[in-house]
């Protein structure tokens, strides 16, 4: 393209000698450009030789010839030193705290940055036993970091490798634990299976100390009984239900019986009250009825057997009655004396 | 001349080259966003204002925006795959592998929630946790399942539900905390808690006999209804028929003890024809439809008068 405009001005211009004027014309801000450009690409290596960024998610590591020299983390502790000094090989290294831009020695020194985040180590699923010797299918997590990214670059150098790393020894530490349980205390006992982890983590933080990681969370993400199980589960369930129904239905009989009986007593003692009421009222009048009649009779008693006598007579002897008269008789005597 | 011209034209370029390089700086924050600001890869300051601003242009300085007012949908044991609208209905997804559970006395149930959570802090939220949502939705289930599995069947289906996702809630956000995920939890929804397909007509069939128990519980109710009232009111008839039974029985004696009265004043008249006369009426009231056969005291020889005998017999 530069040397196409070039000829093109070449071939239109007619003043004489124009080809040195043309070609510093235009080659005179191209070539300001091209001096700023190449002094940045200057810049810039000269900035990534002296400095090197350590972004907020990360920490670095810093190596001269190979070896660990500097390490740039989160924060400084003595756990974090006395770590280091327990290897032969990091006991000099610098620990600088912080993010940003860092010096370094350039062309001897390199660097390798590692993630300053919580990092999620999620397990494949795999059976357990318990001290009841049930199976169980446990599904576990872990969030762990890198808390020391020298003693990390030389034991486990990688994310993968450290996952391989907590996979063993979770597993064989969660083995060991769920081994002193029985199944449903795994299963449903929240605060017993929480402390259990928190104590799995200790353990695990322990072993994991050397490799530079610091896990901050264990936990079971799935418990569940083995799929061949299910069917059994399933059986008892409905059983269960099935009971509940019975119990329903029975109960409702139950209920339904007492509340007949009791209106069927209910009514009986309502009838009985009222037939003990009823012959009292009777009773009332019956005797109210003799009071009268006693009251009444008592002015003659002597004409008032002789009064009822004639009456009873009237009432008794109807009809074809046979009657045998005592000559001697009192009935005799009317008939026959006059 | 010329030089000084080219001086110009290289000085006019580098400094729009500087402009724009400056200008690249710009950027904007939307209402319910929050910037943040890393000076080479270091925090250095937070913008929650919305509008224009500007950082340093790169290599510099960069800028991540989050929005934290926004709140966000986590879904356990299923997935919407086309919200709701005013003309169409929402389709969802089960994922049955997640939802299936166990329950604290070993039964297994389907549980599906929503967790509805908010960017609380969007420094921790950026730089604490390497997959945010990953983590968060880990942290859920562990959480859910853990919180179920703290509880018996009944509890989750009917009973507790309040209480159960409280409880998650609680959890969750205090896994949460633990992990500094600069995350807020609004609400934990159960939605969907089902038992199993497999035994879910015998589920049904539960209630099925519960309602059998009310309805044989207001049969015998209604039956109660209906033989008190019945009772009740064959007591008061047989009461009405006892004061009736009372009142003629008193009645009649009045009657009664009237006509004697009346009849011994008259007698006390004369005692003696009196007594003769009412005798004698009798006698003549009764013994014209009687047999009469008369016996003579002294001995067993009976003569008897038939006096009616044939008239009666032929009649």
């Amino acid at each position: 393209m530069y040397n196409n405009f070039g000829n093109f001005n070449n071939e239109a211009n007619i003043q004489p000698n124009p080809v040195k004027l043309d070609f510093k014309k235009i080659k005179g801000p191209i070539k300001t450009i091209a001096l700023v450009i190449g002094l940045l690409i200057i810049l810039n290596i000269i900035f990534n030789s002296f400095f090197f960024v350590v972004e907020q998610r990360e920490q670095v590591i810093v190596r001269q010839f190979n070896e660990v020299v500097k390490i740039v983390v989160d924060e400084d502790s003595p756990e974090l030193r006395e770590s280091l000094d327990s290897v032969p090989q990091l006991r000099n290294v610098d620990v600088l705290v912080g993010k940003g831009l860092f010096f370094k020695i350039p062309f001897i020194q390199t660097t390798e940055s590692f993630k300053s985040l919580l990092l999620t180590y999620d397990t494949n699923k795999r059976e357990v036993i318990t001290r009841d010797k049930k199976k169980l299918v446990l599904d576990n997590y872990a969030q762990w970091r890198i808390k020391n990214p020298a003693l990390f670059a030389i034991s486990l150098k990688n994310e993968r490798a450290a996952h391989t790393r907590l996979d063993d020894i979770i597993y064989s530490k969660l083995n060991e634990e769920i081994g002193k349980v029985d199944a449903h205390v795994v299963i449903a006992d929240k605060d017993y299976m929480y402390n259990m982890l928190q104590k799995v983590t200790a353990d695990i933080n322990q072993l994991m100390q050397k490799s530079g990681v610091e896990v901050v969370d264990i936990r079971i993400k799935r418990t569940d009984l083995p799929p061949e199980n299910y069917n059994n589960i399933y059986n008892r369930m409905k059983t269960e239900r099935e009971r509940a129904a019975k119990t329903y239905r029975s109960e409702g009989k139950e209920e339904a019986q007492k509340i007949r009986s009791e209106a069927d007593r209910e009514a009986t003692v309502i009838e009985a009250k009222a037939y003990e009421e009823a012959e009292k009222i009777k009773g009332e009048g019956d005797a109210e009825a003799l009071r009268i009649y006693a009251e009444a009779y008592n002015k003659d008693p002597e004409f008032y057997s002789f009064y009822r006598t004639l009456q009873a007579y009237k009432k008794a002897l109807k009809d074809k009655t046979k009657i045998v008269i005592d000559p001697e008789s009192e009935f005799a005597k009317y008939l026959f004396k006059n | 001349m010329s030089i000084k011209k080219f001086k110009l034209v290289s000085f006019v370029v580098i400094f729009s080259i500087l402009c724009i390089w400056l200008l690249s700086g710009i950027y904007t924050v939307k209402s319910g966003e929050e910037a943040v600001i890393l000076r080479f890869g270091e925090y250095v300051r937070m913008n929650g204002k919305a509008g224009l601003a500007w950082h340093m242009p790169h290599p510099v300085e960069k800028v991540y925006k989050v929005n934290v007012s926004e709140i966000r949908r986590l879904e356990f044991g299923f997935s919407t795959l086309k919200e709701g609208g005013t003309t169409q209905t929402p389709e969802f997804k089960e994922n049955p592998y997640q939802s299936l559970m166990l329950t604290g006395d070993e039964n297994m149930v389907n549980v599906e929630a929503a967790i509805q959570y908010k960017i609380t802090n969007i420094e921790d939220y950026l730089f604490n946790v390497d997959d945010q949502e990953g983590t968060l939705a880990i942290a859920a289930e562990s959480a859910i399942r853990r919180v179920i599995a703290n509880h018996v069947l009944d509890e989750v289906l009917t009973d507790n539900k309040f209480g159960i996702q409280q409880e998650i809630m609680q959890d969750l956000q205090k896994t949460c905390d633990l992990y500094k995920i600069g995350i807020g939890i609004i609400a934990v929804q159960l939605q969907d808690v089902n038992p199993p397909k497999e035994v879910d007509a015998a589920f049904k069939d539960v209630a099925n006999a519960r309602e059998d128990k009310n309805s044989l519980i207001n049969e015998a109710e209604s039956y109660r209804n209906e033989i008190i009232p019945k009772a009740r009111g064959n007591a008061a008839e047989i009461i009405n028929k006892a004061v009736a039974y009372k009142e003629k029985r008193i009645a009649e004696a009045k009657g009664d003890v009237a006509n004697f009265i009346q009849i011994l004043e008259r007698y006390n008249m004369g005692k003696e024809v009196t007594r003769k006369r009412m005798y004698l009426e009798t006698l003549e009231e009764i013994l014209p439809g009687m047999e009469k056969y008369i016996v003579d005291s002294k001995g067993n020889l009976i003569k008897w008068l038939p006096l009616e005998d044939d008239k009666s017999n032929k009649n």
